[in-house]
C-alpha cells in the first residue's frame, strides 16, 4: 500500500526525506549555537558534532531535492523566483552549506592533529561566536523551510496552517539532538579516562534533558494539529487528518511516529535523565541513549511522510 | 494583455452528453501520448518552437488500449469525467488546465519556467527543473507528471491551432455546443447569458471563473453546484497571488518560526537556571 502511495504522490519517499534531513541540518546548527551561547567551550563536542551533523544532513537534503527533480541538471533555474518557496529553501540550503563550512573549520576534530595546522584560525573564539550567530538564524530559515514549503502551496487545506512549521521546526531540533546525542554516546563507550568518561556522560545528560522537552513539545504539537485539522471547516483538510489519524496512514502515524518516534524514546530518556547516572545505570546510559536517537530518528522521518501523503491522499484517491 | 482580451474557452456542461469527442480529438491534434506537439516553448507573440515530441522513447509502446477511465496523464491533457455521484442523471466535468488568470503554478515555479501568452499558462521545459511543486499548488489538479521525460505537462489549448485560425481541438469537435472558444469578455458574457437562460426556465445555473479575482481562462456553466460536482477548489485553496506571499510569510510562517525558537531558548534558560539555583543550594554549607 505504501509503495502504491509513495508513487502516486507527486511529492513521495524523497521529498519526505529531504524535509527530515533539512530540518535535521538546521536543527543541528541551533543546538550547537544555542550549546555554545550557554555553555560556553565546556562542551566543545557537541558544538564540533552539531557543524558536522548538519553539513551533512543539509548536504543530504539538497540530494534528495535533486533525486526527486526530473532535471536536477538544471539546478541553477532553481534560485530564479523570489515569490517561490523552494527558491527560498534553495537559497538557505546553500548559505547553510557555505557558512556551515566556514564554521566547521573553527572546530576540526581532535583525530587529526594535522588539520589544525592548516586551520590556525580554529582557536579564535569570537569570529566562531559570529558565525554561530549568523548559523542559528540560517538554520531556523532551513529547519522552518521544511513547514513553509508545505504550509504555502496553497492547494492542500491539510498543510495550511502555522503548526505545521511549528511540528517541522520542533522535530528539526529534536532529530538534531539525537543525532548528535548519538554520536556522543558511541565516543562514549570508546572512552577510556574516567575524567572523559564523565565529562561525555554529563554532554549525553543535558543533549537527553533537551530533548525530553522538544519531545513534549512535539507531542503537544502534533496531537494539535491533527486536532485542528479533524475539526478544519475545509472538507479536504478533515479527508487528510481522517485518512492519518484513522484511515490507512494511521497504523504508520501512530505506531512509528506516535509511540516508535515519541513515546517511546521519552519514556526512555526521562528514565536515563532520572536514574543514568546513577551507578546501577551508568553502564546502560549510552546504549539507551543510543537506542532512544535512533527511535526518534526513524520517528521524524516516518512524521515527514505521513503528513506528506495525508496532504495528498484526497486528491490520489 | 488585458484579462478580457485573453484566449478563453466556456464549457457548458448542461449540453454536454459525455461523448468524449474531446478528448479524441485532444489526443489526435496533440499527439498519441499528449505531447507530440506540446511545445517546448512558445514566444511572447505566440509562436510555437520546437516541439517536446516525439515522446515514445526506443522500445517504449503507447498504451495497449484506452484505459477505460482516463485520467489527466501524459496521454490525457484534458478528460470528461462523469461524476459519481450523479449516476442517475450523468453531470459531465471537463477536466484539464483552467488557465488561471493570476496562476499559483507560476508563482510557486523556483525556475520561473511558467509564463503566459495571451492567457494561456504555458511551460518552459528547456527550465523546468521538475519539482513538481506546480503539480502540488494547482488547486485544480490538472497537471500530470511526465516520469520519462521529467517534466510535468497539462493542456496548451492548442495555440497553434489558434495562430492557425482556428479553434483548439477539442472546441472543434464538440458536437452539442458544450465547448466555445473566444476571447474572455465575450465567453464569460456568453457564460452569464447561458446561466440567466437556464434561471429564467426554473433551473438552477452556476457560473465559474468569471470573475476578477481568482478567475479563469476557461469558464464553466452547471445546474449543479460546483462544490457537489468535485474537483473545483474550496475557496480557502485560491489564494497564491504573489503580493499575499510575503504577508503569509510573515504572518504564518514567521510567527510558527520564532515562536518555535523562542520556545527552546525558553527552554534552555530554565534549565540552566535550575542548574544554577541547584549549584547554589550545593554549596550552603549544612549547619
Amino acid at each position: 500500500m505504501l509503495e502504491l502511495i509513495s508513487k502516486e504522490l507527486p511529492w513521495g519517499i524523497h521529498i519526505a526525506l529531504a524535509l527530515f534531513f533539512g530540518g535535521m541540518g538546521g536543527g543541528s546548527f541551533i543546538v550547537a549555537a544555542v550549546t555554545s551561547a550557554i555553555s560556553g567551550e565546556e562542551f566543545r563536542e557537541i558544538l564540533k558534532f552539531g557543524a558536522y551533523i548538519g553539513l551533512l544532513a543539509t548536504a543530504l537534503c539538497g540530494i534528495f531535492l535533486s533525486l526527486h527533480a526530473g532535471h536536477p541538471e538544471r539546478l541553477l533555474y532553481m534560485y530564479s523566483n523570489p515569490t517561490s518557496m523552494i527558491t527560498f529553501g534553495a537559497t538557505m540550503i546553500t548559505s547553510v552549506l557555505f557558512v556551515g563550512l566556514i564554521y566547521a573549520t573553527f572546530l576540526p576534530p581532535d583525530s587529526l592533529p594535522w588539520l589544525k595546522s592548516f586551520l590556525p584560525w580554529s582557536v579564535y573564539v569570537k569570529p566562531r561566536k559570529f558565525f554561530e550567530l549568523l548559523l542559528f538564524i540560517l538554520g531556523s530559515g532551513l529547519a522552518g523551510y521544511t513547514g513553509f514549503v508545505l504550509a504555502l502551496s496553497r492547494a492542500e487545506p491539510f498543510w495550511e496552517t502555522p503548526l505545521i512549521t511549528a511540528l517541522f521546526y520542533t522535530s528539526g531540533v529534536s532529530t538534531a539532538l539525537m543525532a548528535i546525542g548519538l554520536c556522543i554516546a558511541a565516543l562514549r563507550l570508546v572512552q577510556v579516562t574516567e575524567e572523559s568518561r564523565k565529562l561525555f556522560v554529563e554532554m549525553m545528560h543535558r543533549l537527553d534533558v533537551a530533548d525530553g522537552y522538544m519531545l513534549l513539545i512535539e507531542f503537544g504539537v502534533a496531537m494539535l494539529y491533527v486536532y485542528t485539522m479533524l475539526n478544519d471547516p475545509s472538507k479536504v483538510a478533515r479527508a487528510s487528518a481522517e485518512a492519518l489519524a484513522f484511515g490507512e496512514l494511521a497504523p504508520l502515524f501512530w505506531g512509528g511516529f506516535v509511540f516508535l518516534g515519541l513515546i517511546i524514546p521519552l519514556l526512555l530518556l526521562v528514565l536515563l535523565a532520572w536514574k543514568g547516572r546513577t551507578a546501577a545505570f551508568i553502564r546502560l546510559y549510552a546504549p539507551l541513549m543510543m537506542l532512544a536517537a535512533l527511535c526518534v530518528l526513524a520517528g521524524g522521518a516516518v512524521m515527514r511522510f505521513c503528513i506528506l501523503a495525508a496532504g495528498q491522499l484526497p486528491v490520489v484517491k | 494583455m488585458e484579462a478580457d482580451q485573453h484566449y478563453s474557452i466556456l464549457f457548458d456542461n448542461t449540453k454536454c452528453i459525455g461523448c468524449n469527442s474531446c478528448v479524441v480529438a485532444c489526443r489526435l491534434w496533440n499527439g498519441r501520448e499528449g505531447l507530440a506537439k506540446l511545445p517546448v516553448r512558445v514566444s511572447a507573440r505566440g509562436e510555437a518552437s520546437e516541439t517536446v515530441g516525439p515522446v515514445l522513447l526506443e522500445g517504449e509502446v503507447g498504451p495497449k488500449s484506452p484505459p477505460s477511465a482516463p485520467k489527466i496523464d501524459k496521454h490525457h491533457l484534458m478528460v470528461i469525467e462523469p461524476h459519481p455521484e450523479f449516476k442517475g442523471c450523468a453531470v459531465f466535468q471537463r477536466r484539464s488546465c483552467m488557465h488561471c488568470v493570476d496562476p499559483p503554478c507560476m508563482y510557486v515555479c523556483p525556475t520561473r519556467a511558467i509564463y503566459q501568452v495571451n492567457g494561456v499558462n504555458l511551460t518552459d521545459f528547456t527550465k523546468c527543473f521538475g519539482c513538481q511543486y506546480c503539480v502540488v499548488a494547482c488547486p485544480y489538479r490538472a497537471r500530470a507528471f511526465y516520469e520519462e521525460k521529467g517534466i510535468p505537462i497539462k493542456c496548451w489549448m492548442c495555440l497553434d491551432r489558434i495562430g492557425q485560425g482556428l479553434a483548439p481541438a477539442c472546441v472543434s469537435v464538440c458536437p452539442t455546443g458544450a465547448l466555445d472558444f473566444g476571447r474572455r469578455a465575450d465567453i464569460v458574457a456568453k457564460a452569464r447569458k447561458r446561466a440567466g437562460e437556464l434561471r429564467a426556465t426554473g433551473k438552477e445555473a452556476y457560473v465559474w471563473g468569471d470573475g476578477e479575482k481568482h478567475g479563469t481562462n476557461v469558464i464553466f456553466v452547471s445546474d449543479v453546484p460546483f462544490e457537489k460536482i468535485g474537483g473545483f477548489p474550496e475557496p480557502e485553496m485560491l489564494v497564491t497571488a504573489p503580493e499575499a506571499l510575503p504577508e503569509l510569510l510573515v504572518q504564518r510562517g514567521g510567527l510558527a518560526l520564532f515562536g518555535g525558537a523562542a520556545l527552546i531558548f525558553l527552554g534552555f534558560i530554565l534549565w540552566r537556571r535550575a542548574r544554577i539555583v541547584k549549584a547554589k543550594i550545593k554549596e550552603v554549607p549544612r549547619r
